[in-house]
């Protein structure tokens, strides 16, 4: 019953949309055309936004890849890469001493009989207080370690798709502002609802001169290249916005790995013991 | 959910759940195991080592030690089995099942000859040239399927086979590439990429000449007239009419061979292929063109 | 005594000589020199551009994506392409990038252990899961053990019945 609902719901928002469109050009109206074709999925389909002014004008709609906006939302796959993501850059500084390594214990403190005490060869053994640690951190401990190649493809396509499915995905034509000013940016965001953290992706790093100087001092709102895609960021952000062009080079590169002919290059690049 | 069709289950239940971010995400239970070292009664007291010697001690006697009496590993000095296992060359096997898969499953192009870098290229059929593998062996699982006319050149095959893909109108030979030759065809592109001038394919070894001189065998050393003559016994011997070659509107497709000394198809030994600026650079000098003849 | 010393020097030029014509590699990093411009080539050389050699060279490159199946009329082997007939069941399994069925045969414990793995399953999964249990039930008087996992998309059967059910599958046109 819900499911009937929500696709009555579609059909009155395209209707709705097709009287609302600002521009009636070309690209508004014309359909994106999805590579490698799929069956009994249904593509995703999300608005084009404006940047121009504070409140939102859809411009067009366009459709997205199953395979990529809306696959399992694999929450375990996500805590791999977030794990991945912070541990394999890591390195442990934390340091202990070991026996050997504590000033002293060379000399037998007390013969081995007649005592009366329990028998020792040094004072700086792990038994004593004071002594070295038996299997304590050594620095430095690198932790890193490669996530398979396939996992980490499935992590930015979950979370991808549960972006899309929490109404957090935003697509916008490009990434210029009128202005310069951090004010009409946060009032952009604020209006339309964005979340306080917004991620911004373009297709190159090389951005409009606004938006940079805009969000400059906003620690909050992020720029970020099509190529710096990664989980840790979508899941820290509340939104995130992509660019038509960064669409297209995120989808196409995601289903490219997807249909990949001789996956071997990419499987194998990192696994250990290999003949 | 009979109509859940185009919606899928979960992503919907997203939509009424909290805003996953990095607080909401956990492993599966049971992925992780902590590693804290075992206290007390279950766990603690020995940790597992046991009592006394040198699984407690962790001094352990060295691997294939018996406490004393020669160990198997000394026992026998020769094993005849083994001899010259360095020296044999293996062909990992390719079934005609599955050559038909791969060629209907457009994996494989039939109206282009095919050899090993057009197997190797489909990216299922793996090959390791450091571990004595020399080729492709066409299997006979599968042969009483296989239908389609195909210039193919393998590095070994039964006669069933043989027979097998002459019925069916094609052209087999079996031919032989040495190891180095084997590594610029497992990745071409990578090969390319290396700008050195293609290698030329070294002659079989002593102990594979007489089989790639075998016209029975179809190899690619053998007098074609005997080849010719082979093929007619074979189709005698299985029961089957010879089609004629000459006839057939791919003649050309099918009798294209490569040269003794070639390793691609259509490409001479000593160019050097530039796949940045798409061009082909051919040596000149007398010595050099002399030397790739050969 | 002088003459092995001569000997020795003779025989080091000539080793001088041989190695000054042998391509030396440096063991480390920093002890290598720079790459350096090596002048104009003076071997000869000619460059070639036509188009039907470069076609044996595209022909030799291994395609990057996996290449879409055209549809044929009769097929030899015992695959079959995933047609549009599927779409009437109420479950629908979808074929793996290569086009093939995904159903796997899982061996554990040493080889006593056989669980057919059937992946990819979207939409009424325990209809599926009925379906199956119908079919395979005819095969053996054994109660059939299995496991639907509907978030993770799979069912899992104790038993090997890969081949029975890719036939029972292609058979139904998934």
């Amino acid at each position: 019953m819900l499911f009937s609902r929500l696709k009555h719901c579609r059909c009155l928002i395209r209707d709705y949309c097709s009287s609302i469109t600002a521009n009636k050009s070309e690209t508004s109206l014309s359909r994106r055309e999805l590579q490698y074709p799929f069956k009994y999925q249904v593509a995703r389909q999300a608005w084009v936004e404006n940047m121009d002014t504070i409140d939102e004008k859809k411009l067009g709609l366009l459709d997205l890849h199953p395979d990529v906006f809306a696959t399992n939302p694999r929450i375990d796959i996500l805590h791999d890469n977030v794990r991945w993501q912070t541990l394999y850059r890591y390195v442990s500084f934390a340091h202990t001493k070991t026996r050997n390594e504590v000033r002293g214990g060379g000399r037998k403190p007390w013969p081995q009989k007649g005592t009366g005490r329990a028998r020792h060869g040094s004072i700086r053994s792990p038994l004593f207080r004071g002594g070295g640690i038996a299997h304590g951190p050594r620095s430095p401990t690198p932790h890193f370690y490669m996530l398979p190649f396939y996992t980490r493809v499935l992590g930015l396509t979950s979370a991808l798709s549960i972006k899309l499915a929490q109404d957090d995905l935003h697509i916008v034509e490009n990434l210029e502002l009128p202005t310069n000013e951090p004010e009409f940016i946060k009032e952009l965001v604020k209006t339309r609802n964005w979340g306080p953290s917004v991620l911004f992706i373009d297709e190159s790093d090389i951005m409009p001169r606004n938006i940079t100087a805009a969000t400059d001092e906003i620690r909050h709102i992020n720029l970020m290249p099509a190529y710096g895609l990664n989980v840790y960021s979508m899941l820290k952000h509340d939104s995130l916005i992509l660019t038509r062009a960064a669409l297209d080079v995120i989808e196409s590169k995601l289903l490219f790995h997807l249909h990949r002919n001789n996956t071997q290059e990419v499987v194998s690049q990192y696994k250990l013991d290999q003949v | 959910m009979g109509t859940g069709k185009a919606v899928d289950k979960a992503l919907t239940l997203l939509r009424y759940l909290p805003r996953v971010c990095l607080a909401n995400i956990r492993t599966n239970p049971g992925a992780k195991k902590c590693k804290k070292r075992g206290r007390g009664q279950h766990g603690g007291d020995k940790h597992g080592a046991g009592n006394k010697g040198s699984g407690q001690r962790q001094n352990y006697m060295r691997l294939g030690y018996e406490t004393g009496n020669t160990p198997f590993y000394l026992r026998f000095k020769r094993e005849p089995y083994y001899k010259g296992h360095h020296l044999r060359r293996q062909y990992p096997p390719l079934s005609m099942l599955m050559l038909q898969t791969l060629i209907e499953t457009d994996r494989i192009d039939i109206s282009k000859p095919i050899d090993l870098v057009a197997i190797l290229n489909t990216g299922l059929y793996r090959l390791f040239p450091d571990q004595q593998q020399f080729g492709v062996n066409l299997t006979d699982e599968g042969v009483d399927l296989f239908k389609a006319k195909v210039n193919i050149e393998v590095q070994w095959a039964s006669e069933l086979v043989i027979a097998a893909i002459e019925k069916a109108g094609g052209v087999i030979t079996t031919a032989y590439y040495d190891q180095h030759s084997l590594q610029c065809m497992l990745n071409t592109r990578k090969f390319f990429e290396r700008g050195v001038p293609i290698p030329r394919r070294m002659i079989p070894p002593q102990d594979a000449i007489e089989y790639y001189t075998d016209p029975a065998k179809r190899g690619y050393l053998a007098d074609p007239e005997k080849v010719s003559q082979e093929r007619l016994v074979l189709a005698q011997k299985y029961g089957y009419t010879l089609p004629k070659l000459e006839d057939d509107p791919d003649y050309n497709m099918l009798t294209e061979r490569k040269d003794p000394r070639q390793i691609f198809y259509g490409l001479h030994p000593g160019w050097v292929v530039n796949l940045k600026d798409k061009v082909i650079l051919k040596p000149e000098e007398k010595e050099l063109l002399d030397y790739y003849a050969s | 005594m002088a003459s092995y010393y001569q000997n020795l020097q003779q025989i080091s030029k000539l080793t001088t000589n041989f190695l000054s014509l042998v391509q030396k590699r440096q063991s480390t990093y920093y002890s290598s020199p720079l790459l350096s411009e090596i002048g104009k080539v003076k071997v000869k050389y000619s460059v070639s551009k036509s188009p039907e050699e470069w076609k044996y060279v595209e022909r030799l490159l291994p395609p990057l994506t996996v290449p879409e199946p055209v549809p044929k009329e009769t097929y030899l082997s015992e695959w079959r392409p995933q047609l549009n007939e599927c779409l009437k069941e109420k479950y629908f399994i979808q074929r793996t990038k290569n086009h093939m069925i995904p159903v796997y045969l899982k061996i554990g414990q040493h080889g006593i252990r056989k669980v057919t793995i059937i992946k990819n399953i979207k939409g009424d999964i325990w209809a599926l899961e009925q379906e199956l249990r119908d079919f395979l039930q005819k095969e053996t008087p054994k109660p059939l053990r299995s496991q639907v996992n509907e978030f993770a998309a799979y069912i899992r059967i104790y038993g090997d019945y890969v081949n029975a059910i890719k036939y029972w599958l292609t058979e139904k046109k998934i």
